[in-house]
């Protein structure tokens, strides 16, 4: 098990310096001159030459791009003399819109998309998981016909209408939940935990009923095809009671293929929920994403995007653990 | 006297389908004693498999409808798999009624270890702990003849060889010491070379425990090799059943009769071709009215009056508990017989 982890962690390692190059050389061949987004309407070529300087973006491509990996390790310093600052290992950049170093505000950004991720996993996954061997219990039945139709609605439906309209109904008009747009500010999980948990109610209800109807669909078919295998005839053939044989030998089986839908979805969300997030005014990493994109504040973007990357890759190293050992055939491969 | 270990009387099973009604057992009949093995054999889709299911209680109450007794004579009181409650069921299932099935691979779970499974089998029945139960299946896998079975219990089925794997289903159904083990074509998907081994090894452990065997099957050898009673099976009914050596040297119904000769024979007359009946089995969804065999019988035009047409053939005793249903006369089915498998005048 260990070589294998060890094994998964190089190539990580090796996906990630090449998604990350791709991602610099993008964003250096988008039509933007980063040093002159950095100064206003009274620019004068004298301050965009020396914000150049003092950004690193005079340096040839491949020597910013390696100035950037090294600030992961080693911060990075801006510049000489008075003007100077640093922004400290683990350095993704310096904001010059934002005054701010990039992992500043990238780590000001993640609790609040880290909580809506593991609250809206958590719903979809039991909601989504629940409603589907349901379905496929009761299959042809009420039960079931009502899982397809929430199949149908959930999956039809986007997740911003479905956030709009529950922002609309329960916060607006019956005003069960509070909502971060009204000014308040958006509490901390530590200081006011049962206000930060009535504000997150509703982004994790859309993105819980948006998401799970994937999970019901999926995991409706898979209890249904399982359950014909041979191998859940032999349970039952052994005097194993219907209850023993759904949960022990064709849950297990069944929802195995799961492992690599769930843990890409929290991927998919740890990178930001970009429309929940500005919906319901979390600030989160979808939110600082489409502000950094709306004020083409490059740095930001461009640590996102890489920030994103990392995360999928790291996500399906974890699928591939997790697969190995649930799936012991997949074992010393 | 007592009754056998399992009477099957009128064991009729269907299917309801959007097409209609798939009648796939109609009204079978047998029992089988402990020590005794019997044979059901029959082409693809003639009932044996769904005729074992049901012996097992193992068909689905939603999709088959079935009707008459499968009385299994458990020393706790007789219990009729058929209209007896799930609970009572499952509780015979596995313990004195057990299962070969087919295919090993895929009939093993892949994410339990083998002595896991051949465990659950043991724990289910009886009130031991899980430790108990992991060395009686050890001590059941070195029976079936697992080397280093206590090393091999904690392996998974796929690191198991085809043969090793009927070996651990072997000794899952053995587990709880059943009265009656249904083998469901155990050898078919196994190499020819652990096809005797693994008969060979049930012939033992019958000897050791004395369990009752049905062994459902299409391969001859086997059944010449393992059968005391043979049935054999024709479009969801028994056609013929006799004693094994009445079936192979006295065969009577054209069908068992089409069935035998149809074997390659390495004595007697070389032919070119392998034999066979032409012909399909009929839908079991509209049975055809008379005999199910009509359409591939050669000699239905020797029966006066289109008997064969007209009327199903009853189950009769041609002597000495041979069962046959057919229309032909004794003479003539004789006659047909032994000139089909080319032994003229023969002798058991």
């Amino acid at each position: 098990m260990l070589p294998f982890i060890l094994r998964r962690t190089a190539y990580m390692l090796v996906i990630l310096l090449l998604a990350s190059f791709a991602v610099y050389l993008i964003f250096a061949a988008l039509p933007f001159d980063p040093a002159a987004l950095t100064c206003g309407k009274n620019c004068t070529p004298q301050v965009i030459a020396a914000n150049r300087h003092r950004l690193g973006y005079d340096l040839p491509l491949v020597e910013q791009y390696w100035k950037f990996i090294q600030g992961l390790w080693a911060g990075r310093d801006y510049g000489t003399g008075q003007a100077a600052f640093t922004c400290p290992a683990p350095s993704l950049g310096y904001s010059f819109r934002a005054k701010s170093c990039v992992t500043d505000m990238v780590l000001r950004a993640f609790p609040a998309t880290l909580g809506l991720a593991i609250g809206a996993e958590i719903l979809f996954l039991t909601l989504g998981i629940g409603l589907g061997v349901l379905a496929a219990r009761k299959r042809g039945k009420l039960a079931d016909r009502g899982a397809t139709v929430f199949v149908l609605m959930a999956t039809s439906l986007p997740s911003f209408f479905v956030g709009l309209l529950l922002l609309l109904i329960f916060s607006i008009r019956l005003g069960w939940f509070p909502n971060s747009l009204s000014g308040l500010g958006f509490p901390s999980i530590t200081q006011e935990p049962w206000q930060w948990f009535k504000i997150m109610v509703l982004p994790w209800a859309t993105l819980g009923l948006v998401s799970a109807a994937i999970y019901t669909r999926y995991s409706r078919a898979q209890v249904l095809e399982i359950g014909t295998e041979d191998f859940v005839r032999t349970a039952r053939a052994k005097g194993i009671s219907e209850k023993v044989v759904l949960r022990k030998h064709i849950l297990r089986a069944a929802l195995a293929p799961l492992i690599t839908l769930a843990a890409l979805d929290f991927a998919g969300l740890l990178g930001g929920a970009v429309f929940t997030e500005s919906i319901f005014g979390l600030p989160g990493m979808g939110r600082l994403a489409i502000n950094s994109i709306n004020n083409i504040d490059l740095p930001v973007v461009t640590a996102l995007t890489l920030i994103a990357a990392a995360i999928v890759i790291v996500a399906n190293m974890v699928v591939d653990i997790m697969y190995a050992v649930v799936d012991p055939r997949v074992r010393n491969v | 006297m007592s009754s056998p270990y399992l009477q099957v009387e009128d064991l009729r099973v269907a299917f309801p389908t959007p097409d209609g009604m798939v009648n796939a057992v109609n009204g079978v009949s047998f029992s089988v004693d402990k020590n005794q093995t019997l044979a059901i054999v029959g082409e693809s889709g003639c009932g044996k498999s769904v005729t074992s299911m049901a012996i097992m209680g193992l068909h689905n109450a939603r999709s088959a409808k079935i009707s008459g007794k499968v009385l299994v004579n458990d020393p706790a009181g007789t219990v009729d798999i058929v209209s007896a409650p799930e609970a009572t069921v499952r509780s015979l299932r596995g313990r004195a009624v057990s299962m070969i099935f087919q295919d090993p691979m895929s009939s093993l779970h892949p994410f339990y270890t083998v002595g896991n499974q051949v465990a659950e089998a043991y724990l289910i029945h009886n009130k031991v702990s899980k430790e108990e139960a992991f060395e009686r299946a050890v001590t059941l896998l070195e029976r079936v003849g697992i080397p280093e079975a206590r090393r091999r219990a904690s392996n998974f089925p796929h690191e198991f060889s085809g043969g090793m794997r009927q070996r651990a289903m072997i000794a899952m159904a053995l587990v709880n010491n059943p009265a009656l083990v249904i083998a469901d074509e155990p050898t078919t998907a196994l190499d020819v070379t652990v096809q005797a081994q693994i008969i060979g090894l049930l012939k033992d452990l019958q000897q050791e425990f004395g369990m009752a065997i049905i062994i459902i099957t299409h391969d001859l050898g086997v059944v010449a090799d393992i059968a005391d009673d043979v049935a054999v099976m024709y479009a969801g009914r028994v056609v013929e059943k006799a004693d094994v050596r009445e079936v192979f040297y006295r065969p009577q119904m054209p069908y068992s009769v089409g069935l035998l000769s149809s074997v390659p024979r390495l004595d007697g007359v070389r032919e070119d071709r392998l034999r066979t009946i032409p012909g399909q089995p009929p839908s079991l969804i509209n049975l055809p009215t008379g005999c199910s065999f009509r359409a591939r019988c050669a000699h239905s035009e020797l029966v006066a009056g289109g008997a064969c047409a007209s009327t199903m053939p009853e189950l009769t005793d041609a002597g000495a508990g041979h069962l046959v249903r057919c229309h032909l006369d004794p003479a003539t089915r004789a006659r047909v017989s032994s000139e089909a498998l080319n032994r003229e005048g023969a002798h058991s």
